[in-house]
């Protein structure tokens, strides 16, 4: 069974952050010690200093995330997926990669419009060329197909190195939703993954997934993009403060997810 | 046709659990086999009648919808074989499942309903 990516809660920024937050205390531990023993004369003021850059740095650091007030005020319903753009080494990436937007997308809860038909239709009229979808006029494209607004998606690095041990895939993608009536962005966000796995299994079932979806990625003779290319943009609509608020056909969540959006 | 069978059959079991909102088949899997080997869609139509017809002759009610633009894909490749009136009963199926795909749909029926009556002069002749 494909795990749903798109519908787990994981807070993946918090869990950053908590991870910097660590680092930084850790760090400021041991530079306070070096200090309090060579400036010890200072020692009520660099007490207070030291205080408070502790206080600075173990306090969660609140990620402000996407300002989604434009994109609430538009308040879509449908979503045009154009083709996708590549610029990554691996030229077969952007079709790869439209296959698998189409589902999480919908699963936010908006209608999105067949990526397919979509594509073949802008191939008949002239613009089967990606880049050239791309930088035609939003709110024209829009108005073709009756959309509220248009997801333009780029792969910026899509790269997989097989190695026996430690085998590495990069992916890198930017998504931007524009206004289809005014041409206005509404959200966008970048991602970047390191997938670099421990090989052999960890016990853990998520862990384990990830490994296999790596490999798959990454085997020489004939990888599979599809494990990794679900999780990426599952990944990027659901993450809070910098995925795609829920839709209307979600809903119980509909207009009810400002605190994570 | 084991495996697909097998796949069919962990597809619905999976149906009953799955927190998905739709009927999504393969489709993800699909579109990515069909840019990977391209035989002109047909694959992914095969695919897609098979999920349709399957789709249609349940009688459980309760079954989720279809996702959104399953039927208007499915519909564009009838249109593309010629099946012009078939086209036109799955757009307007897009559209009264989904109200968004309205513009796009309407259009799209009136270039079927152009292409049948071309062909249907042609027949004639």
């Amino acid at each position: 069974m494909k795990h749903p990516w798109w519908t787990c809660d994981r807070e993946l920024e918090p869990q950053k952050n908590a991870r910097i937050a660590k680092a930084c205390f850790i760090e400021h531990v041991i530079l306070s010690l070096c200090s309090l023993r060579s400036f010890a004369t200072n020692g009520l003021i660099l007490l207070a200093v030291i205080t408070a850059l502790l206080s600075g740095c173990v306090a969660p650091v609140q990620d402000s995330g996407y300002d989604y007030s434009a994109f609430r005020s538009a308040a879509p319903r449908s979503i045009l997926i154009v083709p996708v753009v590549n610029n990554s080494v691996d030229i077969d990436a952007s079709d790869y990669f439209l296959s698998a937007i189409s589902q999480p997308v919908a699963e936010r809860g908006y209608y999105v419009f067949p990526v397919h038909m979509v594509k073949r239709v802008m191939e008949e009229d002239g613009l089967a060329d990606a880049d050239m979808v791309h930088s035609a006029d939003p709110t024209r494209l829009a108005a073709l197909f009756g959309a509220d607004s248009v997801l333009y998606v780029s792969v910026e690095r899509w790269d997989a190195q097989y190695a026996v041990l430690t085998t590495t895939v990069t992916i890198e993608f930017n998504y931007v939703l524009k206004d289809g009536h005014t041409g206005n962005t509404l959200w966008e966000t970048d991602q970047k993954i390191v997938y670099q796995p421990q090989s052999g299994g960890s016990g853990n079932i998520f862990a384990d997934l990830i490994i296999a979806a790596v490999q798959a990625a990454a085997t020489k003779a004939k990888p599979n993009y599809m494990p990794l290319a679900r999780q990426a943009n599952g990944y990027a609509v659901v993450e809070t403060h910098h995925g795609l608020p829920a839709g209307p056909y979600r809903v119980k969540e509909y207009q009810l997810d400002q605190e994570r959006f | 046709m084991a495996r697909i069978s097998l796949l069919l059959l962990l597809g619905l079991l999976c149906g009953c659990t799955s927190p998905y909102l739709y009927e999504w088949g393969d489709y993800d899997q699909w579109l990515y086999e069909n840019y990977k080997h391209p035989k002109d869609d047909e694959e992914l139509y095969v695919d897609l009648t098979a999920l349709i017809t399957e789709y249609e002759s349940r009688k459980k009610p309760n079954t989720k919808p279809m996702a959104p633009g399953l039927y208007a894909e499915y519909g564009f490749l009838l249109m593309r074989r010629g099946e012009n009136a078939q086209a036109i009963k799955y757009y307007t199926k897009e559209k009264a499942l989904w109200p968004e795909a309205t513009v796009f749909m309407d259009s799209m029926i009136q270039t079927a309903q152009i292409a049948d009556k071309a062909s249907q002069k042609g027949g004639s002749k």
